[in-house]
């Protein structure tokens, strides 16, 4: 029973501290972090689930105790102490050996306050938008998904990192088909499903393959998978097989792939929109398509190994960022205006840590975190007044909804790079490092940047002119949402504005804390690029204003023009659904799927049918040796003893 | 020199059953059904002393004739998490019945004695004694229904039969206790090793020695319900009152493991290369016909006992990958703890069925496979659990029956029984065919009739306890894994 076995594991949870640097620190409670939001699930299934209020009043406070802990931990990591507590034996079954672990490290411990911060922000802004109805179901789905995701970032294995990956995925099904009833929703739940499938089974097979590659060494399964030892054991594997770790970082990448949405997997995300908006904001913006850049930076080294692993990372990067934001050009839902931008944005951290930009690429992937929940919460509020995502029903929003345009305003210029606020740090960043990387083709990829930047600046603006402006009339009866929602707008307005300051060239703090490898090389200030990018967000506000801040809409005569608005159709279809449904129809389901029906029901089910029949007329045979005769029985038993003295002594 | 802290949880037992015995008769008749509350409650708190003893240590009292080990306390634990579920499961069922329910916790105390003297004991006298107390109140159990037929029946099969196996048994004490003048195990196993004993029929030393080998393997072989020694078991199974059976479909069993684990692992173990054959046939034999008999079978009762067969079979393999036949030197410890891990996951798996089979049998009078028609719409909790439990027979990830498989099929490959794992694996996908039957009734046929069944609160956590225990060992089996590993190193440095 499971209770005698509890002895020995309260004794491995009190742990041995493993000293960190230089402080010698109490184990840290890092398992906290994850264990609240599934207490708080565990509450609300077992528990609450009647009573709506008080099951997102548990949640809520679930993450917001989370929120505390993670932030507790990373002072103390600023401050230098903070110790991953020591791991525990997860399987133990001879030779083969699993750990499950807490990893805190300056990577995770940004990432965990970064997450909890914004699902609080979110929980609570939630408590909003959500109906009442909905609440019991919807807040144990946002709690596990905490659970999971806070699970993933702190995972210390590949193993470990795999099953709250999948876990978030399964999080990010149950959320995306919220409202299943709308058959779009489950639609769009299932594909998301699916593609992301695609990825993960490279991922599987990297980490196979890399407890091959750990065979080889000589390694222990358990180590071979360690993200702590990941560098070191690399530098193990027997030279013969050295070939092989650029194709495990490729397949690793593949994971990424689909669960950051990266061009060719990039199509689940606009359709994930199907959601609630909060779920948009924290799931598909802000936190779990951020896994897949996270896992990237988390396993650098293996893909640091060999650098033409990190030039396909970069190029798939480059394109998605570039394809995302011509798709975000012309979307007229407010969602996927954002979900397509975020895609790009996500290209954009793959772009930066391809190029060596590790740095880079996390602290943008910590700006974007905020600025786009914001962005999401903003539309959602929106969404909340007017019941539509069409942004041509919109219009004219600022002076009904003061607290949310200005807020939406702020997100708008901390993603577009405005001066000062915190994408323009993180994405000078990115681009100064671009310029001056010794990366192959670094300047070509620098270029599509900035382009990439343009057309953000451009799509971002038509949005805000289109929704916002007062030019345009507001709908009649518009009001703000509550406080409730716009509190949390505001404070992740005010992230967005001061977060960026953390990482300046000048004061890099973050840079510091987060480096890989020595670390200290950080790009520094360019002058050229500051300008440059302050030209190139003027570019594409000039051009959204031209365009959308009348009520002509001189954009529309653009379209009219013969052959652009077929080629923008063109473009769109084969980037995103009507290529893969060429793909999937005509490969998948027509060549494979059918080959392997064939053998299916003409092969294997007939194996199986004849073990069965055998198996069931041996059983009704046998049936008849139990008599039923306590006489019968005891003959048996004896001449099964007196077979066994014959076999015995013959 | 004796040191009673070795046998300090049996004695507690022994009294806490005279004790219950006394309260009953003292009690008015219509207070005695607080006697199964109580006896769930001390069962609690000897569950709670249990745990918190042991440490790498070994006691022993009474000259060695008995020891407290670590294998002995899993056993012990186990043996009381046996007995516990089984109370609970028993107290609803049991003040059902028109009389003399009360004398129903004294017996189960006293077997739970037994089982925690035969996990200690390491001398033929006192194991026989151990098995003797585990036994003949068995015997009362199977036939305490004694208005019904089939449960008289039961009773009376299991004891004629019981006492033929336990006839064998001592005959076969008595001529290995011939061949080597002595019925201390550490003293058998000194004598063995001073003999030489290529082949055991050159000399008459070695007949007698191996006439007497194999009828104890008979003896024990009968209370593991092993194949050839099974037969008893469905009928019995399917007669004795639900609780009754859910008590015999593992309580025996563990017991018996831990004796075969004692006295042929450890001390018979100079020359095992004669009698560790005879485990191969046995675990073969009994997981190929447990699941094959199991798939005609149309009784829910009748069904579990040809699987729990097959599962002891399994149980036997890993006993054998303890022995080193194919490869010398090899896995003896990973052998016995991988048996010890997956008799722990058999035990939370089949308890959780047999909670669900009580429920159902004691409250509406049915067994029948096709009774269970559209449960899932009706109890989706219980069905559930049946569901969990099933999977876990049928070892689907990531239950603890999974777990358990892959640690036993390990240990038996690296132990070179390449051939029996493949038997074993094979076995596997046989009984997801009659595991899945249940299943498919359970979710996928409508139900012909409504049911009104309220669980009480000791049903309900007997079914919670096993089954959270199901998802947690297959989770983080290592809880349980860490614990027989130890203790199989302290057993075979």
């Amino acid at each position: 029973m499971n209770c005698s076995g509890s002895r020995p594991r309260a004794r491995r949870l009190r742990g041995e501290p493993r000293s960190n640097g230089h402080v010698q620190a109490m184990p840290d409670r890092g398992w906290l972090v994850p264990l609240l939001p599934f207490l708080s699930f565990l509450v609300i299934v077992f528990g609450t689930y009647r009573q709506a209020r008080l099951s997102g009043y548990v949640s809520v406070a679930g993450i917001a105790l989370s929120a505390v802990c993670s932030l507790a931990l990373l002072g103390k990591g600023l401050l230098g102490g903070v110790a991953s507590p020591a791991p525990l034996t997860w399987i133990q079954m001879g030779g083969f050996e699993l750990q499950i672990g807490i990893l805190l490290d300056p990577l995770s411990l940004m990432m965990i306050s970064v997450v909890s911060v914004v699902a609080s922000l979110i929980q609570i802004y939630s408590l909003g938008y959500m109906h009442d109805h909905e609440y019991s179901r919807f807040y144990s789905y946002m709690s596990l998904f905490a659970f999971s995701m806070l699970g993933l970032v702190v995972s210390a294995n590949f193993a470990q990192i795999f099953i709250f990956w999948e876990l978030v995925g399964l999080c990010s099904f149950l959320l995306i088909g919220f409202y299943y009833q709308k058959h779009s929703a489950a639609r769009a739940a299932k594909k998301a499903f699916v593609v992301t499938r695609f990825g993960d089974l490279g991922f599987v097979m990297g980490i196979v393959s890399l407890t091959w590659l750990g065979m080889k060494a000589g390694v222990g399964v358990s180590d071979a998978l360690s993200f702590e030892n990941l560098a070191q054991f690399l530098t193990q594997i027997p030279a013969d097989y050295k070939q092989w770790i650029p194709w495990v970082a490729l397949l690793i990448f593949c994971g990424a792939m689909g669960k950051s949405a990266q061009f060719p997997l990039h199509v689940w995300l606009p359709d994930a929109m199907e959601g609630p908006t909060p779920v948009s904001a924290l799931i598909h913006a802000a936190t779990m398509v951020a896994a897949g850049v996270y896992l990237v930076a988390r396993t650098y080294p293996i893909f640091h190994f060999d650098p033409w692993v990190l030039g396909i990372v970069a190029v798939v990067g480059a394109i998605t960022a570039l394809v995302a934001a011509t798709l975000a050009l012309v979307q007229t839902d407010i969602k996927r205006i954002l979900a397509y931008s975020t895609c790009s944005q996500l290209g954009y951290m793959m772009l930066s840590l391809g190029a060596f930009g590790y740095g880079a690429g996390v602290f943008h992937l910590m700006t974007h975190a905020f600025f786009k929940a914001l962005l999401f919460l903003g539309s959602g509020s929106v969404i909340h007044a007017l019941h539509t995502n069409d942004i041509w029903k919109m219009g004219g929003l600022y002076p009904k909804m003061k607290d949310t345009s200005i807020t939406f305003l702020i997100g708008t210029l901390a993603l577009t790079g405005f001066p000062l606020l915190a994408g323009f740090w993180s994405k000078d960043e990115i681009l100064t490092n671009l310029l001056h990387t010794d990366a192959p083709n670094h300047m070509i990829l620098f270029g599509l940047a900035l382009l990439v930047a343009v057309m953000t600046s451009f799509y971002m603006f038509r949005l805000w002119y289109l929704v916002f402006s007062p030019v345009r009339q507001a709908p009649s009866g518009t009001h703000e949402s509550g406080k409730v929602m716009t509190l949390p707008l505001w404070i992740l307005a005010v992230f967005s504005i001061v977060i960026g300051f953390v990482g300046t060239p000048w004061a890099n703090f973050f840079g510091h804390f987060i480096h890989y490898g020595e670390g200290g090389h950080e790009a520094g200030f360019s002058l050229t690029v500051g300008l440059l990018s302050l030209a190139v967000f003027a570019t594409g506000w000039y051009l959204a204003k031209t365009f959308y801040r009348s009520t002509e809409l001189p954009y529309a005569k653009i379209l009219s023009i013969p052959g652009i608005r077929e080629t923008v159709a063109l473009v769109s279809t084969c980037l995103t659904d009507r290529f893969w449904g060429i793909v999937v129809r005509g490969i998948v389901i027509n060549r494979i799927a059918r080959a392997a029906a064939w053998i299916d029901t003409n092969v294997i089910d007939l194996a199986v049918n004849v073990v069965g029949w055998t198996v069931k007329g041996t059983g009704f045979v046998l049936r008849f040796f139990q008599t039923g005769k306590v006489q019968t029985y005891a003959t048996y038993m004896l001449a099964a003893i007196l077979i066994i003295f014959f076999w015995f002594f013959r | 020199m004796s040191n009673l802290t070795a046998l300090s949880l049996e004695l507690i037992t022994a009294l806490a059953a005279l004790l219950f015995l006394i309260a009953d008769a003292m009690l008015p008749k219509e207070k005695r059904g607080y006697l199964g509350y109580g006896c769930i409650a001390f069962l609690g708190l000897l569950m709670f002393g249990a745990l918190t003893m042991g440490g790498p240590e070994t006691l022993s009292a009474f000259g060695g004739r008995i020891v407290l080990d670590p294998l002995a306390l899993f056993f012990k634990q186990l043996s009381i998490a046996i007995v516990f579920l089984v109370a609970l499961l028993s107290v609803d069922v049991m003040k059902k019945l028109p009389d003399g329910h009360g004398e129903f916790y004294p017996i189960l105390l006293f077997i739970l004695t037994g089982m925690m003297l035969l996990a200690g004991a390491t001398e033929f006298v006192t194991i026989f004694i151990a098995i003797e107390l585990i036994s003949i109140p068995s015997y009362v159990l199977a036939g305490y229904h004694k208005h019904v037929f089939k449960s008289s029946e039961a009773g009376m099969k299991y004891f004629i039969l019981g006492a033929f196996s336990s006839a064998l048994l001592l005959y076969g004490m008595s001529l290995v206790y011939g061949a080597t003048g002595s019925t201390q195990l550490s003293e058998i196993s000194t004598a063995l090793q001073k003999l030489p004993l290529e082949s055991p029929v050159s000399s008459g030393f070695g007949a007698l020695l191996f006439v007497g080998l194999v009828l104890m393997m008979a003896g024990f072989g009968f209370k593991i319900a092993a194949v050839p020694f099974h037969l008893w078991a469905p009928d019995v199974y399917e007669g004795a009152p639900s609780p009754v059976t859910a008590f015999l479909s593992v309580g025996p069993k563990a017991a018996g493991i831990a004796v075969i684990i004692r006295v042929f692992l450890l001390f018979l173990e100079p020359i095992q290369h004669h009698w560790a054959h005879l485990f191969v046939i046995l675990a073969a034999l009994s997981m190929v016909l447990g699941n094959l008999l199991a798939i005609p079978q149309r009784n829910l009762k009748r069904m579990l006992a040809y699987s729990g067969i097959a599962q002891i079979g399994y149980v036997l393999v890993g006993l054998v990958a303890a022995t080193n036949l194919e490869s010398p030197g090899g896995t003896a410890q990973l052998g016995i703890s991988s048996a010890m891990f997956y008799m722990a996951a058999y035990v939370a798996t089949n308890l959780a069925a047999f909670s669900v089979v009580v429920v159902f049998s004691c409250l509406l009078g049915k067994e029948e496979i096709s009774d269970l028609k559209g449960l899932s719409r009706l109890y989706p909790g219980i069905s559930f659990c049946m569901l969990i439990a099933l999977l876990s027979l049928a070892g689907v990830p990531p239950l603890a029956g999974f777990m358990g498989k892959f640690y036993l099929f390990s240990a038996a490959w690296s132990a070179g029984f390449h051939w029996l794992v493949g038997l074993g694996v094979l076995c596997s996908v046989i009984s997801l065919y009659y595991y899945f039957m249940v299943i498919r009734t359970m979710y996928f046929e409508e139900s012909p009739i409504e049911l009104k069944l309220s669980l009480t609160w000791p049903q309900k956590l007997a079914l919670g306890v096993t089954t959270l225990s199901i998802l947690f060992i297959g989770i983080y089996p290592s809880c349980i894994s860490t614990v027989t590993l130890e203790a199989a190193r302290l057993f075979l440095p």
